[in-house]
């Protein structure tokens, strides 16, 4: 479910994202994604995949940009994620849910100043070293990032690979979990892959209203919404995963 | 009925603005009128929605999807269908949007923060088919790293369309039948996208209607809370759900589907005719006591100067309401346009954040969710907070936070799929406008105290004739030389006083005489003496009653038929004529032109025109038109000389002359 497809005989790559949502990932996976797979049928036919773009490298020259309160163009988002990541405001220790150099990506938009006759785009992105998130402001016209603001509460929606962490995690804690265990009642087999799931991931701030997870927030976490494959949602309201420390949070 | 609709759907599908750039296509519909070229444009490109309705009337804006609020509309702004209240677009709102959905369900397990924490944009958004839209679909760009790539879709996003909005005007004169009905349908510009969260699947869906009126819903289907028997969302206590049936738990007791909330809060930033200074008014009834037959209800309203959260029954009742007002944009009645907020929906009194109906705060860039804010200038702050911190300044960048609560009880019938549910409110024009935007010119005049009920028949806005106007002669057969007469005949004026103006008609074609200066004008006036050109013909006249503010009126007499014509009637002797002369300075010693012009009532003088000084003749010329051009011999000497210009006749014109002072140089 997870996997980054090539699709045959085309340049273009089709990607099913997991952090779907359940129907849509069903949807995908089961038609879209299970037809190309089986007949390698161009991918036109549907314009509802997300696909690599280009070479899937972020641009590092500036587009065409768009007018001020125009959508942001793929390109755009591309360039203003370059700009943002690479400002001098995001410390050169900045990884992501991976560990892996940079910031995480969380979303990009345009600031809410409705007037504006510039060219801006918002960054959101996420310092897992740090623990911090950033909102970076960028003049896609200077190409540079004109405001950058951090916090340690900053918990915009997790991003499609978050998600995937997060779900590898819960996995990974095997039997140790409620849900795990249902899955294993209802599918006849143990939870093993997250292609055995469907799956959404939200952030998960505490609020009071749980026992645990005091430390979501400030911390980053994500709450799993989990399906099997015939539609059934399994129970997963009792834990969180705590992405900066990669652990399994039971929230009660 | 069916052909009305067709007629819409037709000009519905004409003039959407598709974002693929039929812009151009909707601008060439569009009616021209210069306010409308003026318009300054929204910067927004292939994102501009635009719409004229039925009625005529338009609105504008950008929408695009945002990764987690959903649909955005922004700079939304409406054009009557005429510029009797104002030319061009005028801004209602800068910006509205989702600002939070939390989800608490009754079991207490769980709640869910579907803005915040999930989102509307990126993968939940659901694409458009003809199953979701029945009006035009519009791209919607998404992008974002996956796995270190950049990845993309382009996906049908947001739908617009133009739906009925069923009756929209009833209004019958007479209790019995008879009079004027004016009854029409109404339409609204619907602007919606898909979010799928899980097993609930929302429609953002807010309507423009042609009237001004913005109704803001949004709709939750999808499924209810799955769950086995016994679990968070099937449980065995019947106080927090409902029985649906299916699989009893193990001990064969029923479960319970959960109920749950769905806190709903709108960002609405207003823009009433883009005011730098808009303030908040609130309205609150109360009654002093008895009146004569029925209790006195008195309002009053309180002007916010700072920032605050209005809570049910602490800060409000069932008939307190709030609008956002510019007090430097007014409507041609000198009232201060404004929007009122109408949400009679009920609120989560157990979470403190979605206890007020409405909370108002200064627009601040920082302040972007209602709770559990995302943006990192006031992380993890809510509108409680934001109230809080803006204590110290005057609130005159209103935006309004409008919580629209529903309980949802789950039942039988939601399953499955669930059907739609809605939670709304309304912004609603108040004095934006001095009358209806929509208007008819009957009913036009109709504006404040009327001093009696407005009838078409005995209170008409429009001046309206009752009797004809007549047409009497001064002779009993009438000949050239005599004099007609007109008088008005019955106009009503309960409402007003008209003014009437009288033109005459020869056949149908409006006569023309000369005026004193033996221009050609037209016959106007009670009276009109009949001419040769006059026999045999039919003279008719119309007259036309007006008044300031009032649409004029036009009624024609009978006509008189004047006996015998060119024909049968001995030829009528020659008529007076008249001469004007226009002329320069003349130099000494040197020619010059003067232009001679000669009129004679009902026909065109031919013949010759000589002018003279004293016994020496100065010049002469043929009449061509009426008009002839004399050059004139040198005079020598400087100064004023009279000179006599003469008209020959003719034998249907008589001779005439007229003496002019020259100056020569």
């Amino acid at each position: 479910m997870n996997a980054l497809m090539n699709a045959p005989g085309s340049a273009r790559k089709l990607l099913v994202i997991p952090a779907l949502g359940l129907a849509a990932a069903a949807v995908l996976v089961s038609t879209t994604w299970g037809q190309q797979s089986a007949s390698g049928a161009d991918e036109d036919k549907s314009s509802s995949e997300f696909t690599v773009l280009g070479d899937g490298e972020l641009p590092t020259a500036k587009p065409a940009l768009g007018e001020p309160r125009a959508p942001l163009s793929a390109k755009e988002t591309g360039y203003a994620i370059h700009v943002a990541s690479t400002d001098a405001s995001i410390p050169a220790t900045a990884t992501d849910v991976r560990g892996g150099a940079g910031p995480e990506f969380l979303f990009a938009d345009l600031p809410d100043d409705v007037d504006s006759t510039k060219r801006l785009a918002v960054v959101h992105l996420y310092d897992y070293t740090a623990n911090v998130g950033y909102q970076q402001v960028v003049d896609l016209s200077a190409g540079r990032v004109t405001s950058s603001v951090s916090g340690k509460k900053v918990q915009a929606p997790t991003s499609a690979d978050e998600a995937d962490v997060a779900m590898e995690l819960a996995i990974a804690a095997g039997g140790k979990l409620a849900f795990a265990q249902e899955f294993e009642q209802v599918q006849g087999v143990p939870l093993v892959s997250t292609d055995q799931v469907e799956y959404v991931s939200g952030t998960f701030v505490y609020d009071g209203s749980t026992v645990g997870g005091k430390e979501c927030g400030a911390d980053r976490c994500a709450q799993l919404m989990v399906q099997t494959g015939s539609g059934a949602y399994l129970g997963t309201w009792d834990f969180v995963v705590n992405l900066t420390d990669q652990s399994i949070v039971e929230i009660g | 009925m069916n052909k009305q609709k067709t007629t819409r759907r037709l000009a519905t599908l004409a003039a959407t603005s598709v974002l693929g750039g039929s812009l151009v296509a909707i601008g060439a519909l569009a009616t021209a009128s210069p306010a409308a070229a003026a318009d300054a444009p929204l910067n927004c490109a292939d994102s501009t929605v635009e719409k004229k309705l039925a009625n005529g009337a338009s609105w504008r804006m950008c929408a695009r999807i945002h990764p987690i609020k959903g649909l955005i509309l922004e700079k939304v702004e409406y054009k009557p269908p005429t510029d009797r209240e104002y030319s061009g677009y005028k801004r209602v709102l800068d910006q509205i949007g989702m600002a939070q959905l939390n989800v608490p369900y009754n079991t207490g397990h769980v709640q869910y923060n579907d803005i915040t924490s999930y989102g509307f944009g990126k993968q939940y958004l659901i694409e458009q088919t003809e199953n979701t839209c029945q009006g035009e679909t519009h791209d919607v760009p998404q992008s974002f790293t996956y796995r270190n790539e950049l990845v993309e879709r382009t996906i049908k996003g947001i739908c617009t369309d133009e739906v009925s909005t069923g009756l929209a005007t009833h209004a019958q004169e007479n209790q019995l039948g008879g009079g004027v009905l004016y009854a029409d349908q109404g339409s609204a510009l619907e602007v919606s996208s898909i979010a799928k969260i899980s097993w609930y699947e929302y429609q953002q869906n807010i309507k423009f209607d042609d009237h001004g009126q913005i109704e803001v819903g949004l709709g939750a289907t999808g499924d209810i809370a799955p769950g086995a028997p016994g679990s968070n969302f099937f449980t065995t206590d019947p106080k927090t759900g409902w029985p649906l049936g299916g699989a009893k738990t193990t001990e064969g007791g029923d479960t319970y589907a959960s109920s749950h909330w769905h806190n709903a809060i709108w960002k609405v930033d207003f823009g009433i005719d883009q005011g730098e200074r808009q303030l908040v008014e609130q309205w609150d009834f109360s009654s002093p006591g008895e009146g004569t037959r029925a209790p006195i209800v008195h309002g009053e309203p309180t002007m916010h100067t700072k920032a605050f959260s209005a809570v049910p029954g602490t800060d409000t009742d069932e008939l307190s309401w709030f609008r956002v007002l510019n007090p430097n944009s007014k409507n041609p009645d000198g009232h201060a346009r404004s929007y009122e907020i109408v949400n009679p929906n009920y609120n989560n009194k157990l979470i403190p954040v979605f206890q007020p109906t409405v909370t108002f705060t200064n627009a601040r860039a920082c302040e972007e969710y209602a709770s559990a804010n995302l943006n990192a200038g006031c992380p993890n702050e809510s509108i409680l907070d934001y109230v809080a911190k803006d204590q110290n300044h005057d609130l005159t960048d209103p935006v309004a936070w409008v919580n629209v609560g529903f309980h949802h009880t789950d039942k039988d019938e939601d399953q499955s799929p669930m059907p739609i549910h809605w939670q709304k409110f309304q912004l609603v024009p108040r004095d934006f406008f001095a009358q209806k935007p929509t208007i008819t010119d009957a009913r036009a005049c109709v504006n404040g105290a009327t001093g009696g009920a407005v009838n078409t028949v005995t209170r008409p806005c429009i001046a309206t004739n009752t009797e004809l106007p007549v047409v009497t002669a001064d002779a009993e057969t009438p000949v050239v030389g005599t004099t007609l007469s007109a008088t008005p005949g019955l106009w009503n004026e309960s409402r007003t006083t008209w003014n009437y103006q009288y033109l005459w008609f020869r056949d149908g074609e409006p006569i023309l005489v000369a005026d004193g200066e033996g221009n050609e004008t037209g016959a106007m006036g009670t009276s009109y003496t009949l001419t040769a050109a006059d026999l045999g013909k039919k003279i008719t006249v119309k007259v036309t009653a007006s008044q300031t503010g009032y649409p004029s009126g036009t009624a024609e007499s009978a006509a008189i038929t004047v006996p015998g014509g060119p024909v049968t009637q001995p030829e009528p002797g020659p008529v007076a004529s008249k001469i004007k002369v226009s002329a320069g300075t003349l130099k000494a010693g040197k020619k010059g032109t003067i232009t001679a012009t000669v009129t004679a009532p009902g026909t065109t003088p031919t013949g010759k025109v000589t002018a003279r000084k004293g016994s020496t003749t100065l010049g002469s010329a043929t009449l061509s038109g009426g008009k002839a051009k004399i050059t004139l011999k040198a005079l020598k000497k400087k100064g004023s000389h009279k000179v006599t210009v003469t008209y020959g006749g003719s034998s249907k014109v008589k001779a005439s002359s007229v003496t002019i002072t020259l100056k020569v140089k």
